[in-house]
């Protein structure tokens, strides 16, 4: 077994694992709301990330929006898409949420590949970034006055971490109104919220909605990173992956998903460079294997995740 | 990209000088004025994920690739060594971009792989187009040729519409005519088969033939039963199949459990032109049936040399596109000593000269000479295992000689040839 | 836990015994509606063929779902590793059969031992550690998610991604009499899968076992009070679970004729949908919303595109969730 760190020590393998911890980021940001704040089992996250890359793909591509527009209107139809399956499934309890909401993700997938006309089926959507590609190239022009100018995907990774910090500080800022609150109240105690006059049902769909937005959000800067959607850049593992996110960093801490999502991410990624000697499919169990072996550990001997508080682990669907 | 400049200027400068005191000292001794340099050629393949078969036999045949091209390197005495690095795209576009970087982090100047379109276009818009980094997918989608690759991406795998093509003219010369004539096509509801299969499914009807379905199936359904009962029904003249071995087994089954499915009338493409029919496949469904594969002439010495090497080294069993990878991977090792350095842009430049029919014609058996050759300035091309190897300005070849074979015994057997042309 | 799901399910005591009657008209009507509907639309060979097809697909179902109804009954853990234990039985017989030469009825048996003993080490090793700790329910959701990566990688790990299949020939049919066919493996693992169940479920229905599993599935804590020996019956719960799981997993590979790591995952969520259609908890139940499940999916190819039938399973399973969470079939005293 030897290990090659060279490529540790290249910025570009950084500005790569950044991009993409910074997009789980965002899309465990939504999932912390959910859970860490709410009390809502949402498994159906990468759903909604399919359906706000989808929405703004087809927006710039079919319908001809300008970009920024696309992806205002996606994050509300993911958020309306959040509206409607919350409506329609946040009044059963956690387990049964979960599985209608993994569902509805399932669905969501099974019209994207198959509904061709509209998303493109199994070959996807393409070239809906040239308006990205412009400012990436603006954003790359500036950079290279400080001598950055060779990292063509460090526009991304700027992007996606000041979206992350945006998302944070407005999350960090709602949690210390009387909104966060009474979402605190319901997910430490259902009934004692709704008996304090509040309405428990349009918080939670309130939750699920904002959830939505973010992974939208997440959803066009994977779109954006990988230059192509298709189905399978949705599976029901994203969702998981954002679950190993969320416990790493620890249930009711907003930051701590950030924190979660690049140790993950840094291990994912630097465990391709341990050269085990096995064939490659065995290799890549491997990382799998880590994936899960992380969710069991911590749910075993630190619930509360890295840092997060031990109380935050009681939580009543 | 300062550095990096700097190096590409130094590195012309120096191939320029080199290359033109070349001529002269190959004929004293070729050693002398050979600059040296260590080539790395990245392989992206899906070791895991739904394209998980794939991944061994590719990565083998770029591994036999990088091996030989040292032997040559050697015999011809050149101080250039050739190292072959790989990492696992996992049949996702996400993890293909990361282990792109990785390879390219690593040093490497030419990447082979990966196998699928998504994979590669993620790789060419993130990556390789904007540093030149040149790339020879396996992947067979139309779609690749149609984007923008600033004349980056070669593929030594003909594109679908060749391969639907050749399927089309197959099918018809069986049938005796397409006018009026059933075919049902059945396909993995996935990249490649549902492009295969439409692009099939345009050619046949607009020789007036008809088609029944196409008939999609998911690579995870608990059964196939009722798919195969519609691709059956009525009795079609022809079947055409776009999917891969490990999803056909199942499918196959089932056809055959229907009673009205003749193996004779099945014509199958280069992914599952697997000969022998493989255990995963029930040998009567394959039996008696066609195959057009995708340009892999078995009579030619070089292809049964790599036929021996092949199945002498270590590792996995022939299969689809193996002898693809492999001049995949010697294209990347001659356009290095084409370039005389070990720089992506310049390589890429080389690759599309590497081409026919123009230049002497070497094929990998005499790797030495035509290394020798190219650094004596002598333009060659090179003739793959997998066939000639003719780049159109999209980097793809534009005509492809189809094998047209028949499983007897489990094995395929060559019946004829087929040019299939844009 | 207990508390969570308990309060998440309507249904006051009084209006149970009504709503089994409801529940049992309903599902009637609905029935023969879509049967007549079938017959009427598309001629009664081919919709005879699709409710063959959906028998076997609805047996591969209905058997995976038995243990995940169970679990999920008595212990209230949706387990999202149960899919995964199907692929893990399916290996290890695979193993057996296919590598090591045994016949297919023993290594279909070591299928089922191993996956058995799986379960069981799981609940020694984690389950009930955790129980003992107290754990919220979350956590012990995302240990079943964690414990489903670490089988499905585990299994690859060892055996490698490439399809692998039994030693069987699956390419045979039995014709049947109206131009029907059915395929000689099919047909053996529908008598041999429905045979286990209705087995499984008869005992759990007048054995002292299933009398201890619905004590604790009403009331754990009662339960213990009553005198029952709540680890034991757990334990005997998981072997249970495991051992039909790994024989789901063997049969369904078994007529399929090939296996990858990742086919057990697949599946999951089509066996959720048949524990939920037919109630949690309840063998009985499991086996009529299995078998449901997988008429609707054929019956659906009749209509629209086979492409779209995995679709119908997510379709039944969010409609059985939100209009009838305990089950066309549930029985609602088993919350």
């Amino acid at each position: 077994m030897t290990i090659d760190l060279t490529a540790l020590a290249a910025p570009d393998f950084w500005i790569g694992v950044g991009i993409v911890a910074g997009i789980y980021s965002i899309f465990s940001l939504g999932l912390q709301l959910n859970v860490g704040f709410t009390g809502i089992l949402n498994f159906g996250q990468a759903g909604f990330m399919a359906v706000g890359a989808y929405a703004m793909a087809i927006l710039i591509l079919k319908l001809h929006w300008p970009a920024p527009a696309a992806i205002a209107a996606s994050t509300a139809i993911a958020m309306l898409a959040g509206i409607v399956i919350g409506a329609a499934s946040l009044r059963l309890s956690g387990d049964y949420l979960a599985m209608a909401t993994i569902a509805a993700a399932q669905l969501v997938g099974g019209v994207a590949q198959n509904a061709a006309p509209l998303t493109g089926g199994n070959q996807g959507l393409l070239g809906y970034d040239a308006a990205w590609a412009a400012l990436a190239r603006w954003m790359l022009a500036r950079l290279r006055a400080v001598g950055l100018g060779d990292q063509s995907q460090l526009p991304l990774f700027i992007v996606t971490w000041a979206i992350f910090g945006l998302a944070l500080a407005l999350l960090t800022g709602l949690r210390g109104t009387p909104w966060g609150r009474v979402l605190r109240a319901i997910r430490e105690d259902e009934a004692a919220a709704a008996a304090l006059g509040k309405n428990v049902f349009a918080y939670k769909l309130q939750s699920l909605a904002i959830a939505a937005a973010l992974a939208a959000l997440a959803g066009d800067l994977l779109a954006l990173n990988i230059t192509l959607i298709y189905p399978q850049s949705f599976s029901a593992d994203v969702t998981f992956i954002g679950f190993a996110v969320l416990v790493l960093g620890g249930l009711g801490s907003f930051a701590g998903v950030a924190l979660g999502s690049v140790l993950l991410w840094t291990v994912l990624e630097a465990a391709s460079f341990v050269r085990l000697p096995l064939a490659a499919d065995k290799v890549a169990a491997v990382q799998m294997l880590i994936v899960g072996l992380v969710l069991i550990a911590v749910m075993v001997w630190r619930p509360e995740g890295l840092r997060g508080k031990r109380e935050e682990m009681v939580l009543r669907g | 990209m300062a550095r990096a400049t700097h190096a590409t200027v130094l590195a012309v400068s120096i191939a320029l000088i080199l290359g033109i005191g070349a001529g002269g000292a190959i004929v004293t001794s070729s050693a002398i004025a050979a600059p040296g340099f260590t080539m790395t050629i990245g392989d992206l393949e899906p070791y895991t994920g739904d394209l998980g078969p794939l991944g061994a036999p590719a990565d083998k045949a770029v591994k036999l690739a990088t091996a030989q091209l040292n032997q040559a390197a050697k015999q011809a005495g050149l101080a250039v060594t050739f190292k072959m690095i790989t990492a696992d795209t996992r049949s996702d576009p996400q993890a293909a971009l990361s282990a792109a970087r990785q390879l390219i982090d690593q040093g490497a100047t030419c990447l082979t792989g990966p196998a699928s379109t998504p994979e590669s276009l993620a790789i060419l818009n993130s990556v390789t187009k904007a540093r030149r980094i040149p790339m020879l997918p396996s992947a067979s989608s139309v779609k690749l040729r149609t984007v923008d690759d600033g004349h980056t991406i070669f593929r030594t795998v003909p594109p679908d519409n060749l391969q639907a093509r050749a399927l089309v003219l197959a099918v018809r010369q069986q049938l005796g005519g397409a006018q009026g004539k059933t075919v049902a096509i059945g396909y993995q509801n996935s990249p490649y088969g549902e492009g295969l299969a439409n692009t099939f499914k345009q050619s046949w009807t607009a020789m007036g033939g008809r088609i029944q379905g196409p008939f999609g199936y998911d690579p995870n359904q608990p059964s196939y039963d009722t798919e195969a009962g519609k691709i059956v029904a009525g009795g079609p003249d022809a079947f055409v199949f776009a999917d891969f071995p490990d999803t056909f087994g199942k499918v196959s089954a089932a056809l055959l459990r229907t009673g009205k499915f003749s193996a004779t009338k099945l014509f199958v493409s280069d992914a599952l032109a697997v000969s022998p029919i493989p255990a995963t496949i029930p040998a009567a469904a394959l039996n008696g049936a066609h195959a057009v594969n995708a340009g892999s002439p078995t009579g030619t010495p070089e292809a049964k040399a790599f036929n021996t090497l092949y199945l002498s080294a270590p590792g996995p069993k022939r299969s689809a596109l193996d002898a693809n990878n492999f001049d995949s991977g010697i294209l990347c090792g001659l356009a290095a000593i084409a370039a005389g350095a070990n720089t992506p842009s310049l390589i890429a430049a080389q690759l599309p000269k590497l081409s026919g029919p123009a230049g002497t014609p070497f094929t990998y058996l005499q790797l030495a000479a035509a290394m020798r050759a190219l650094r004596a300035g002598t333009q060659i091309h090179y003739v793959g295992v997998s066939g000639p190897i003719e780049f159109n300005a999209q980097g793809d070849t534009s005509a492809g000689t189809y094998d047209l074979s028949t499983w007897k015994n489990g094995a395929l057997v060559l019946v004829r040839q087929i040019n299939a042309k844009e | 836990m207990l508390n969570a799901a308990r309060r998440g399910t309507p249904s006051p005591a009084d209006t149970r015994a009504a709503a089994v009657r409801a529940a049992r008209r309903w599902i009637a009507a609905a029935l023969a509606v879509a049967v007549a509907a079938l017959l009427a639309s598309r001629g009664v060979e081919t919709a005879a063929q699709a409710t063959i097809n959906g028998l076997v697909t609805g047996t591969y179902f209905a058997l995976g779902a038995v243990g995940l109804s169970l679990v999920f009954g008595v212990l209230r853990l949706v387990n999202f590793a149960h899919g995964d234990m199907l692929t893990f039985g399916a290996y290890v017989a695979l193993l057996l059969n296919a590598a090591l030469g045994w016949p297919i009825v023993p290594a279909t048996l070591g299928g089922v031992l191993a996956t058995a003993a799986l379960a069981a080490a799981s609940e020694l090793a984690i389950w009930r550690p955790m129980r003992a700790r107290r754990a919220g329910g979350f956590q012990l959701l995302l240990i079943t998610v964690g414990l489903a990566f670490v089988i499905r990688n585990g299994v690859q790990l060892v055996a490698g991604a490439d399809p692998l299949q039994l030693r069987l020939d699956v390419t045979t049919a039995v014709a049947l009499p109206g131009g029907l066919r059915i395929g000689t493996v099919e047909l053996w693992v529908v008598v041999t899968g429905l045979g286990a169940l209705l087995a499984v479920a008869t005992l759990l229905r007048y054995g002292r076992l299933g009398k201890e599993m619905r004590a604790l599935a009403d009331n754990l804590s009662l339960a213990e009070v009553a005198g029952i020996d709540t680890g034991r019956v757990i334990l005997a719960t998981w072997l249970f679970a495991g051992a039909l799981a790994g024989l789901a997993g063997v049969l369904s590979s078994a007529a399929a004729g090939i296996l990858t790591p990742n086919f057990g995952f697949q599946l999951l969520l089509s066996l959720f949908a048949a524990t939920i259609l037919g109630g949690i908890g309840n063998a009985y139940g499991a086996l009529a919303g299995g078998l449901l499940l997988g008429f609707a999916e054929e019956w659906s190819t009749m209509f629209v595109d086979a492409r779209w039938k995995l679709a119908v399973g997510f379709v039944i399973l969010i409609l059985t969730l939100l209009v009838r969470p305990n089950g066309l079939l549930g029985r609602p005293a088993l919350k």
